[in-house]
C-alpha cells in the first residue's frame, strides 16, 4: 500500500523550487492543500466556518509574504504550523462559545462500549475505530491523525506540535496500542456467545 | 478514485514497528490499516474548494491592485475579508511621529526622575527555598504564597503601578484598588484589579510557559510583547502562554481550580505534564535528586495526583507505577529506568 499516495504536488515541490510568485503555482498549492488544512483546522476549532477563515488567512499571509518566505523544515510543517497557531488563536478569541459547544458535543464514552449486537464488518469496524480515536488524549489523537489522515512525517508532526520526534513516536505507538486493545475486546466479545 | 487522504503504512511507522515483536507489529499494522479515514471525512467537494479560491483571489486582488511588489505586506482593504486572526507577533510596521523639541525638554526631567526612582525603588526579592513554601504580604496589602523554589521581585514602594516579577509558581490574593496589579513573567503578564489567582511560570524546562488560573474575580493575561493578545479570564478559567519560534500564543487548557491550587495544600497534581517537569517539581519540593534514563523517558506525559505526600519516595512510587517504570534508590538520589521484560 506504500506506493505513490503522496499527492503529485508534494513530491514535485521541494524547498528549492517553491515558487509562489507564480500565481498558477500558488493556485496549485491552494488546491492541493485547502481541503485537508480545513479538515485539520476544523478538528482544532470545532467550527467549520472559522476553520475556513483560518485557512484562508494562512493562504493570504503566504501570498503576501511569498517574497521573503523561507521554509526551514518542510512545506507540510510550515502550513500545518500556521494553521495550528491560528486555530489556537481562534479558539482563544471565541474561547467561551467554543468551549461550551465542544463540551456539549463530546461523545458520551459510555455509549461507545461495544454492544454484543454490533455487527463487525469492515466498514462498521472502521467507523468504530474512528470513534475510538476521539477518545484518545487530545494530543495523542492529533499526532495520530496528522500521521494517518494527513500523511505527515513524524519530524513534521514534531515541528507542528512543538514536541520532540520521540514524543511523536510515543504518541503514535500508544494510540495504535490503545486502539488494538479496544479492538481485541470487541472481537473477543464477538467470539463468545 | 484517487484517495489522497488515505495514507498507507509509512517509513516512520515501519521504523517504529521494527522494534516490536513480529506479532505485535502485525497487529498494530492491522489497526493502522483499519483506521483509515471514512469517505465522508475526505476531501471537500471541488466546487467548494473552487469557491474558496475565488474568495481568496478577490482578497488578494483587492489587496494589490497593480503590481505584486507594490502591495507586499499590505493587507487587503475595503470590502475584502480582513483576516480575523493574526500572528501575535505581528508583521505590521508601527509609524512613529516624534516631536524632538518635546523630547529634548523632557530629557533632563527624565534623568532626574530616573535617579530618584533608582534610590526609592530598589527591588525587594522574596524566594521560597527548596522544600519550603513562603507567604508574604506586599506593601499594597496583597498577599502572595510562593511554592518551593519560586521567587517574586517588586519595587519597594509599588508607587505608580503595583507590579511584581515572578519566576516559578505562586498564588496571589490581590487587595482591591483602582491601580492595576500586574504580575510579570518571562513571557507574559497578568493584569488584575482585585482577585485571587495562581500563576506558574518556569522559564526553563522542556515546556516553558506561563499558566494562569483564576480562583475568584477576573484577570487579563497578555503575552509579552503582544498587547493585542490579551485574553480575559474569569473565575475557574485557565490560560497558558507559550512561545515558539518567536511567535507567542495563548491557549486554554482544561485545568480545574482545585488542581491548579493543589500545591497550597501540600499536594502534587500533574495533568498531562512531561516527566521532566514533574521531576523538577518533586526535586523543588523535597530537595532530592532524581535521574531518569533513557532521556526519552523524560518526555513521557504524566497524569498523577498525590494528596499531601510525606516524602519524595511515596510520590516516586506512584509515578513509577503510573509510568510502569523501575524505581531505584541510590546513595543520594533516585533513579527511574525503563522496565525490561
Amino acid at each position: 500500500v506504500n506506493t505513490d499516495q503522496e499527492s503529485t504536488f508534494e513530491s514535485g515541490l521541494t524547498t528549492t523550487d517553491f515558487q509562489l510568485s507564480e500565481r498558477g503555482e500558488f493556485a496549485r498549492l491552494f488546491r492541493a492543500y485547502y481541503s485537508r488544512l480545513v479538515r485539520y483546522a476544523d478538528r482544532l476549532t470545532g467550527d467549520n466556518a472559522s476553520a475556513q477563515d483560518v485557512v484562508q488567512d494562512v493562504f493570504l499571509k503566504l501570498w503576501e509574504k511569498r517574497a521573503d518566505l523561507t521554509i526551514e523544515s518542510s512545506l507540510n510543517a510550515l502550513l500545518y504550523t500556521m494553521v495550528r497557531n491560528r486555530s489556537l488563536n481562534a479558539i482563544r478569541r471565541a474561547a467561551r462559545e467554543v468551549y461550551g459547544s465542544s463540551l456539549a458535543e463530546m461523545p458520551d464514552r459510555a455509549s461507545d462500549a461495544a454492544s454484543p449486537d454490533d455487527h463487525v464488518d469492515a466498514s462498521s469496524l472502521r467507523t468504530t475505530i474512528r470513534r475510538w480515536i476521539e477518545d484518545l488524549p487530545p494530543r495523542r489523537a492529533e499526532a495520530f491523525r496528522l500521521s494517518r489522515d494527513h500523511g505527515l512525517r513524524h519530524r513534521d508532526i514534531a515541528d507542528v506540535m512543538q514536541v520532540s520526534e520521540r514524543t511523536v513516536n510515543t504518541h503514535i505507538l500508544l494510540a495504535l496500542r490503545e486502539l488494538r486493545q479496544r479492538l481485541d475486546q470487541l472481537e473477543n466479545k464477538q467470539v463468545e456467545p | 478514485v484517487n484517495r489522497p487522504d488515505n495514507y498507507g503504512v509509512n517509513e516512520d511507522l515501519l521504523a517504529l514497528l521494527e522494534e516490536l515483536s513480529p506479532d505485535e507489529a502485525e497487529s498494530l499494522r492491522r489497526v493502522w490499516e483499519l483506521a483509515s479515514l471514512p469517505e465522508s471525512e475526505e476531501s471537500m467537494h471541488e466546487d467548494d474548494v473552487h469557491d474558496a479560491w475565488v474568495r481568496l483571489e478577490q482578497a488578494i486582488h483587492l489587496g494589490q491592485p497593480d503590481s505584486d511588489e507594490a502591495a507586499d505586506g499590505v493587507l487587503p482593504q475595503g470590502p475584502a475579508p480582513r483576516p480575523r486572526f493574526t500572528l501575535l507577533h505581528g508583521l505590521t510596521q508601527q509609524t512613529r511621529s516624534v516631536r524632538w523639541t518635546v523630547v529634548a525638554a523632557s530629557a533632563a526631567i527624565a534623568i532626574i526622575a530616573a535617579a530618584l526612582l533608582f534610590w526609592t525603588q530598589r527591588p525587594v526579592k522574596h524566594s521560597a527555598g527548596i522544600g519550603q513554601q513562603l507567604a508574604i504580604s506586599l506593601p499594597d496589602g496583597s498577599r502572595v504564597e510562593l511554592n518551593s523554589g519560586s521567587a517574586v521581585r517588586y519595587d519597594r514602594r509599588m508607587s505608580d503601578t503595583r507590579g511584581v516579577h515572578l519566576e516559578g509558581e505562586a498564588y496571589f490574593d490581590v487587595a482591591h484598588a483602582t491601580r492595576p496589579f500586574v504580575v510579570h513573567t518571562f513571557n507574559a503578564r497578568v493584569e488584575v484589579l482585585g482577585t485571587r489567582f495562581a500563576t506558574r511560570a518556569w522559564p526553563g524546562g522542556r515546556e516553558p510557559g506561563t499558566l494562569v488560573t483564576v480562583e475568584r474575580g477576573s484577570v487579563n493575561v497578555v503575552a509579552a510583547g503582544s498587547p493585542e493578545s490579551a485574553v480575559q479570564l474569569d473565575s475557574g478559567e485557565t490560560a497558558r502562554v507559550t512561545s515558539h519560534n518567536g511567535e507567542a500564543y495563548i491557549d486554554r487548557p482544561n485545568i480545574s481550580i482545585e488542581d491548579a491550587l493543589a500545591w497550597r495544600e501540600g499536594s502534587l497534581v500533574f495533568i498531562d505534564d512531561v516527566l521532566s517537569e514533574v521531576l523538577d517539581d518533586i526535586e523543588r519540593r523535597f530537595n532530592v535528586e532524581i535521574t531518569a534514563r533513557p532521556d526519552s523517558l523524560l518526555e513521557r506525559r504524566v497524569r498523577l495526583s498525590v494528596r499531601e505526600p510525606e516524602d519524595a519516595e511515596s510520590v516516586l512510587r506512584g509515578l513509577a507505577l503510573a509510568l510502569d517504570v523501575q524505581l531505584t534508590r541510590t546513595a543520594d538520589s533516585y533513579l527511574l529506568t525503563e522496565r525490561h521484560p
